[in-house]
């Protein structure tokens, strides 16, 4: 055997020419026949022993000479009347010269070979046909009734063994990498479970998949055996060996005979379930002893793998068209809230989904503005802000999946716990905005039935290929590594992505819309401002020279009363003019263009001292400037107007006789800015007018008390600092004195 | 110095009646020699000193709001003609605006006095222009009057 299939191990098994053995399993018989004459051209060795006639004197022969006329017509009728490549057809048992027991036989046609496989079992109790029917008949509506795939399964593997007896039936299923899980069992109640046993793409390599894909049942009933050389080895028309691809009987590969050995396993079926070309699972059946199943009772499986298929399918793709209709259902309900709130971070954080839009995930979170917000198990904030840097720069697909991080990046191995899994909708790559899912490592979410402290199992040919074995080799493998994300899913992550876009487009839009809208307005404010207060002025300038030409020209005219009552006209109108500049100069403060930068405060204050400084001497005010003033992000001018308007208010509004002045600043917390304050001993302003000292014209004391004003200055204070996107607030206690404070943002 | 004598002309475009009435009042009170000729909008200035015979003015004052033609375009075609291109222009205007200033010396106006509210300060402004404009400085004389 081993001089046949060269020198195979677990290493090179994936490329074990299996499906040219030369051999067949000794309880079998195999001729290769010519068409349309039926000539024999191989023939297994075995013949001498169970029709004596030796293989070499077969090659030649028709194969007439070995059935009766009977049979021999059916044959050819079947040739003519069924597609027989590629594709097995069941005979009824046929009887050969030189031998009594009648032998189940099995024909196919692959490449130019016509290939009849004649079995033959000694004590083998054919199952009813009629037996098998029923059988079938109420497996299919139970099979019907099932609920989940794995329901489906589990009866699928029970009827099989009800059919063929066989010691255990496993529905195995194929993962897109190859590797495979139990996922439904019936067995003998005295044997351990293998439920959920994990097996990595080795233990089924490559070829045997492609063949399970092709022939649908392959049963080895006593796997201790010789195998059956052909004879000749090679086919006479081509000169090359036979593809037995399709042959129920062909020799199996010595490395699944050791494997089946070590489980000690003595019988083996596998029945291909291939759903839309793709081998989706097997029937694995295993019995500790030999056994052979009749060709109805294979019938009636293959019957029911095909039921399963076409089952599955549907239930498969039902399963996730259901998953599809619930991804779109929590994507519709996510934009319909997105239209209403505007903050996506919120209606992601508050929609009823375990993880973002119902994509299934232990963890999802989202970086937009700088702003983080996670919902599940997912990485701490450092390693978040790393990974988004991290795709940002590296990662060019806007919708980007991997099942293993760890292998991505190494430094995120020990992630795995919840982000082995990662799937990344990026929003934007600078600053980094991304929608990331996150799942656990596979590992961690698997677990068989066998008890795994149970100590190694070793077969009799040692303790390589044992299912223990081989669940630790695919938990090796699949270290690090999460369940696969699907197209569906990738779906969801790219429409999910592509409505946020569109929200933050769309607002950014409107806010485009309405800041010109605003700037709209506020040149319209201006130029209202300024013709009104331009064309106001005309006529107030006119009442006061008359006023004056009044004086001038009747003077003498006029008693004090009246004269008294002209000068008060023209004190009105000097009044009015200057409301009507503080208006002017307000909606200019609006426009004129900021020149901000990086300024020493020092300057802008000395230079705002030395503009009032008359008036700070007249009243013997004190200013003190603790310590130097730091640096800040200001327009000089502006900066050196609020400065003049609130050291002359806290002149200004100060009955003390030591008034003091303070202009200081606060170290900035965190990373914000310095805070300046200007702080005086006061008249103070009551709780209830510290807002209401910011309204234009709006004043606290008498017109003409502490020197006047129109009650424009801290208007105009709040509208510089507004228009720089500063802050002004104040703390004041009546009686005590005021403090303003207020500072600029620098920019990002 | 030469007192501000009668044979100089001083043209005014000024569309309120008050105000005219005030610095005529200026005018007449501090230099009672002058000539004065005002013009209720920048058209009809532009119309009159198009004439050829039509006599030169020592000084313009120019208001900067006017009904029709704004004074601001006035100072532009006066500018641009060459029969007063040379010819002073004060802007006498309510106007405090930067931009409106900026524009003015641009456009070649020779001073730019904003209208005070109070009378005295008013009084005192134009006075002062009158005499740096019309007694302090020297100003071409008509082309054909030049001599060597």
């Amino acid at each position: 055997m081993s001089e046949r299939f060269g020198s195979v191990d677990l290493t090179n098994c994936d490329r074990e020419p299996i499906h040219i053995p030369g051999a067949i399993q000794p309880h079998a018989l195999l001729l290769v026949l010519t068409e349309p004459a039926l000539v024999i051209q191989q023939a297994s060795a075995n013949t001498a022993d169970r029709l004596g006639v030796p293989a070499t004197e077969l090659a030649g022969r028709p194969l007439a000479s070995l059935l009766a006329d009977a049979d021999l017509v059916r044959i050819q009728t079947d040739l003519t009347g069924r597609d027989l490549d590629a594709a097995p057809h069941y005979l009824p048992p046929l009887h050969l010269a030189g031998c009594a027991e009648p032998f189940e036989a099995v024909l196919h046609r692959y490449q130019g070979a016509l290939i009849l496989e004649l079995e033959q079992w000694p004590g083998a109790a054919p199952l009813a046909v009629e037996q098998a029917y029923a059988s079938l008949k109420a497996t299919t509506v139970q099979l019907e009734r099932a609920g989940t795939v794995s329901a489906f399964c589990q009866r699928a593997a029970e009827e099989v063994r009800r059919f063929t007896g066989f010691d255990r039936v496993m529905v195995y299923r194929f993962d897109t990498d190859g590797s495979g899980h139990i996922l439904a069992e019936a067995k003998r109640d005295d044997l351990e479970s293998y439920l959920g046993l994990h097996y990595p793409a080795s233990d089924i390599p490559k070829q045997a998949r492609e063949l399970f894909k092709r022939s649908q049942l392959r049963l080895n009933p006593d796997i201790r055996y010789t195998p059956v050389p052909l004879v000749p080895a090679l086919r006479p028309d081509t000169g090359g060996p036979l593809d037995m691809s399709y042959c129920v009987t062909r020799a199996m590969s010595p490395i699944h005979v050791e494997y089946l050995t070590n489980m000690g396993i003595a019988a083996s079926m596998a029945i291909s379930i291939v759903i839309n070309d793709t081998l989706w699972g097997l029937v694995a059946c295993h019995h500790y002893s030999p056994r052979y199943v009749s060709h109805p009772a294979r019938m009636a499986c293959e019957f029911l793998a095909q039921v399963l298929s076409l089952q599955m399918a549907r239930k498969e793709e039902a399963e996730a068209r259901e998953y599809a209709a619930r991804l779109r259902t929590c994507h519709a309900q996510l934009a319909a809230t997105m239209v209403e709130e505007p903050d996506v971070h919120r209606v992601l954080a508050e929609a009823p989904d375990a993880a973002f839009a119902g994509i299934e995930a232990q963890g999802s979170a989202l970086l937009l503005n700088h702003r983080l917000t996670t919902r599940g198990r997912t990485p701490p904030e450092p390693m978040l802000r790393a990974l988004t840097d991290w795709l940002a720069t590296d990662v060019p697909e806007a919708v980007w999946a991997t099942d293993r991080l760890g292998h991505v990046r190494r430094e995120w191995a020990d992630q795995a716990d919840c982000a082995a899994g990662v799937l990344a909708a990026r929003l934007s790559a600078q600053p980094p905005a991304y929608l990331i899912w996150f799942r656990p490592e596979v590992t961690q979410t698997v677990s068989w039935a066998g008890d795994p402290e149970k100590p190694m199992e070793s077969g009799p040919l040692g303790d390589r290929l044992t299912p223990r074995k081989s669940f630790a080799l695919w938990q090796q493998e699949v270290r690090g590594r999460s369940i696969g994300w699907s197209t569906v899913e990738l779906e969801a992550a790219r429409t999910l992505r592509q409505t946020i876009l569109e929200v933050v487009v769309r607002r950014a839009e409107e806010l485009v819309r309405f800041n010109a809208e605003l700037e709209l307005k506020n040149e319209e404010l201006d130029s209202f401002a300024y013709v009104a207060s331009h064309d106001l002025k005309e006529p107030l300038r006119g009442i006061q020279n008359f006023s004056h030409f009044v004086l001038e020209d009747y003077g003498e005219k006029l008693d004090p009363q009246g004269a008294a009552q002209l000068q008060t006209v023209i004190r009105l109108t000097g009044r009015m003019e200057l409301m009507l500049d503080s208006l002017l100069h307000y909606s200019r403060l609006g426009r004129a263009g900021l020149r901000a930068h990086e300024i020493d405060a020092n300057d802008t204050l000395q230079a705002a001292l030395e503009l009032i400084a008359v008036r700070l001497q007249e009243r013997g005010t004190a200013v003190r400037i603790p310590r130097p003033l730091p640096r800040v992000h200001a327009d000089p001018d502006r900066l050196t107007e609020v400065f003049t308007n609130l050291i002359s208010n806290a002149a200004k509004y100060n009955d003390k006789s030591e008034p003091w002045i303070e202009v200081g600043w606060l170290e900035p917390k965190d990373e914000g800015e310095p805070v300046l304050y200007v702080r005086d001993n006061g008249l103070g302003i009551a709780p209830e007018h510290q807002e209401s000292v910011f309204r234009i014209f709006r004043r606290l004391h008498p017109r003409d008390a502490f020197g006047g004003g129109v009650g424009a200055g801290l208007t105009i204070v709040r509208r510089i600092i507004d228009r720089h996107g500063g802050r002004i607030w104040l703390e004041s206690e009546p009686g005590r004195g005021s403090t303003f404070y207020f500072s600029f943002p620098r920019p990002a | 110095m030469r007192p501000a004598g009668p044979d100089l002309l001083v043209t005014v475009v000024e569309d309120s009646d008050e105000d005219f009435v005030a610095l005529n009042r200026v005018l007449r009170m501090a230099f009672p020699h002058l000539r004065v000729t005002r013009y209720r909008c920048g058209e009809d200035l532009l119309e009159q000193l198009a004439r050829r015979d039509e006599r030169l003015p020592a000084l313009i004052v120019l208001d900067l709001n006017l009904p029709g033609l704004d004074g601001r375009e006035v100072l532009r075609r006066l500018r641009e003609a060459p029969r007063t291109r040379h010819v002073p222009i004060v802007i006498l205007s309510t106007s405090s605006h930067p931009r409106d200033v900026r524009l003015c010396y641009e456009q070649g106006a020779n001073a730019y006095h904003v209208k005070a509210m109070d009378f005295g300060a008013f009084r005192e402004g134009v006075e002062t222009f009158i005499r740096y404009w019309l007694e302090r400085v020297r100003l071409p004389v008509p082309q054909e009057m030049e001599q060597p």
